[in-house]
């Protein structure tokens, strides 16, 4: 199901992985592994941090919305970094097992896709934290109503 | 400090949690996923005994003679205690012990032909010669009776050591041998039976019995020919060939049936063109091919074979020979060609682990997925029609031929015409079908 999922959502925006001999790889491990971790492990994790660690169980002046913008900006790059850092690792476990290495023009198609994959991730990563903040913004005591007073 | 109220209201998110680490595990041990990429799995067909057969007439006294100290043994004795020898010694494999036999002629007060023998008492029958050389049974009467046992235990693999000269009592019947055999051979299903047959020269030392009946001949020391042949199920017998025949491996052979084994695999990072990716799909090596497959955008794959256990005739015939048979798909063989031939192959082990490469084409994608076979059609051995004869009586002469081998292995042959897989010699299916 995951699987299915995140295989849609990703190829919906960057199409059929490359090299094709990587697919498999991709639709198996990378994708349900890069989405289901950026979903409940960064984005969730971030608008934890900001909302009940920083907002609740501190005192912290970080609740205006240009905070939040930051977080959202940082589970981005946070997101981005985790899919290049997996593909990258499943990629090259993967190979090794078989002990091929990438050449031509099967490298710069991976290169290529990867750094696709990786702008994805981090406007997904960005997507995901909006998504958990309007879910965990109630728990917050200072920073309820940000970045909107909705729906609390 | 924390109030407890809080915790109540994080309960909430638990089950989420427990949900994202249950995902997470699952997807990561999804890693291994892309790694299975070995050589499709052997039947797990089983070898439920081996029997073998030697021949214990007369007429082989000559290559089974005592030695004198120093002396090296006839290459019969030496190859044929090997074999032995290994067969007792993968008696812990097997399902049911090795059985051994002698091969005699079937007399009124002994009607057997197949006697049950000892390991030893073969073994030092073969290394000091018989002690009471019967007749010899007639070669389609001794494949009928290992035939039998056969029939009583399903997955029997006989290895059978003779000269298989064969000379009808009556001399006049000699051009019938093949339909002899041909019938002898007919007491079992010959989509289930196949027959690898492998020559072998050793000095003979006594009394030569010719074929044809004629005068026997003492021969001192002339290399005759003697044979071992396997017979059993089509994938059991190549099993057999490739490991306790593997010393035999350079001799000259003949294969009838015989299913060779040998790992194959996709490469899908040599020379790979078009959009498609190596898919599990169990024993068959699988190719799944994306949408933007097609005549523009051809698939290219290239397979990998290592042909190093198949006989070494085949193996120098693959790299002309090897075809393809597209299964109403339009995929072509676009080469074939040796591994050693390959620049690129230099210092790369996943090439070098096999000896030849194939390149297919495919550039349609078949609905509901076809099977595609790289097959080897069956070439008669060319050293069949050199080792036979068709008057032995002046063996010392001709030098090791036996008494109308062509014709034997000829109704042999016959007895397989029906099976289109006794028609190739190597048959590797691939799967081709369409990407998730």
């Amino acid at each position: 199901m995951f699987q299915q999922l995140f295989t849609s959502l990703y190829q919906a925006l960057l199409g059929t992985p490359a090299p094709s001999s990587l697919i498999p790889v991709y639709q198996k491990s990378i994708f349900p592994g890069v989405g289901l971790s950026t979903f409940f492990a960064v984005a969730l994790g971030m608008a934890l941090v900001y909302y009940v660690v920083l907002n609740r169980l501190m005192t912290t002046a970080l609740f205006k919305t240009s905070h939040w913008l930051l977080f959202g900006l940082l589970t981005a790059v946070v997101a981005a970094g985790l899919a290049y850092s997996q593909a990258h690792s499943v990629v090259a476990e993967t190979l090794n097992s078989s002990g091929v290495a990438l050449e031509g023009i099967e490298q710069s198609a991976y290169n290529r896709y990867v750094l696709g994959f990786l702008c994805v991730n981090a406007l997904f990563g960005a997507l995901f934290f909006v998504f958990w903040s309007f879910v965990v913004k109630s728990f917050s005591t200072s920073a309820r109503t940000t970045p909107v007073r909705w729906p609390n | 400090m924390i109030p407890v109220s809080i915790f109540r209201k994080y309960a909430l998110l638990l089950p989420l949690s427990g949900l994202a680490a249950a995902c997470g595990s699952d997807a990561t041990s999804g890693k291994g996923a892309g790694k299975t990429a070995g050589p499709p799995a052997v039947s797990a067909a089983k070898i439920a005994q081996i029997n073998v057969l030697v021949d214990a007439s007369g007429g082989m006294q000559g290559f089974m003679h005592a030695n004198a100290p120093g002396q090296a043994g006839s290459g019969f004795q030496q190859t044929v205690t090997a074999l032995l020898s290994d067969v007792n010694g993968q008696k812990s494999q097997q399902a049911a012990p090795p059985a051994f036999y002698f091969v005699k002629e079937a007399t009124g007060t002994d009607p057997r032909v197949l006697v049950p023998a000892t390991y030893n008492e073969l073994a030092g029958a073969v290394s000091t010669g018989i002690q009471h050389p019967a007749l010899g049974t007639e070669l389609p009467q001794m494949l009928a009776e290992a035939l039998k046992l056969h029939a009583k235990k399903p997955g029997t693999v006989s290895i059978i050591v003779s000269d298989f000269i064969y000379g009808p009592k009556n001399p006049g019947e000699t051009w019938r041998v093949k339909t002899d055999v041909k019938d002898a051979l007919s007491t079992a299903d010959a989509a289930g039976l196949a027959v690898s047959v492998f020559a072998g020269t050793s000095e003979f030392r006594g009394n030569f019995y010719p074929g044809n009946r004629t005068h026997s001949q003492a021969l001192r020391g002339e290399k005759l020919p003697y044979y071992i042949w396997v017979v059993g199920a089509p994938e059991l017998v190549g099993r057999v060939d490739g490991s306790l025949l593997k010393r035999l491996a350079g001799q000259p052979q003949a294969h009838f049936n015989t299913r060779f084994a040998p790992p194959y695999a996709v490469l899908d990072h040599f020379q790979n063109a078009g959009e498609w990716y190596k898919a599990d799909a169990g024993a068959v090596p699988a190719v799944a091919l994306t949408k933007s497959v097609s005549r523009k955008e051809p698939a290219e794959i290239v397979l990998g074979l290592d042909l190093k256990a198949v006989p070494a005739e085949w193996q120098k015939a693959a790299a002309q020979g090897l075809r393809l048979d597209p299964a109403a798909t339009n995929a072509a063989l676009l080469r074939t060609w040796p591994v050693a031939q390959e620049p690129a192959a230099a210092g790369k082990p996943y090439l070098q682990q096999y000896t030849h490469l194939a390149k297919i084409r495919v550039n349609q994608i078949p609905g509901a997925g076809a099977l595609l076979h790289l097959t080897l059609p069956r070439q008669q051995p060319a050293w069949v029609a050199q080792a036979s004869t068709a008057n032995d009586s002046n063996i010392a002469r001709q030098g090791p031929k036996t008494f109308l081998l062509a014709d034997v292995l000829q109704g042999v042959a016959d007895y397989f015409a029906d099976q289109p897989g006794a028609q190739l010699s190597l048959d590797l299916p691939v799967r081709v079908q369409r990407a998730e």
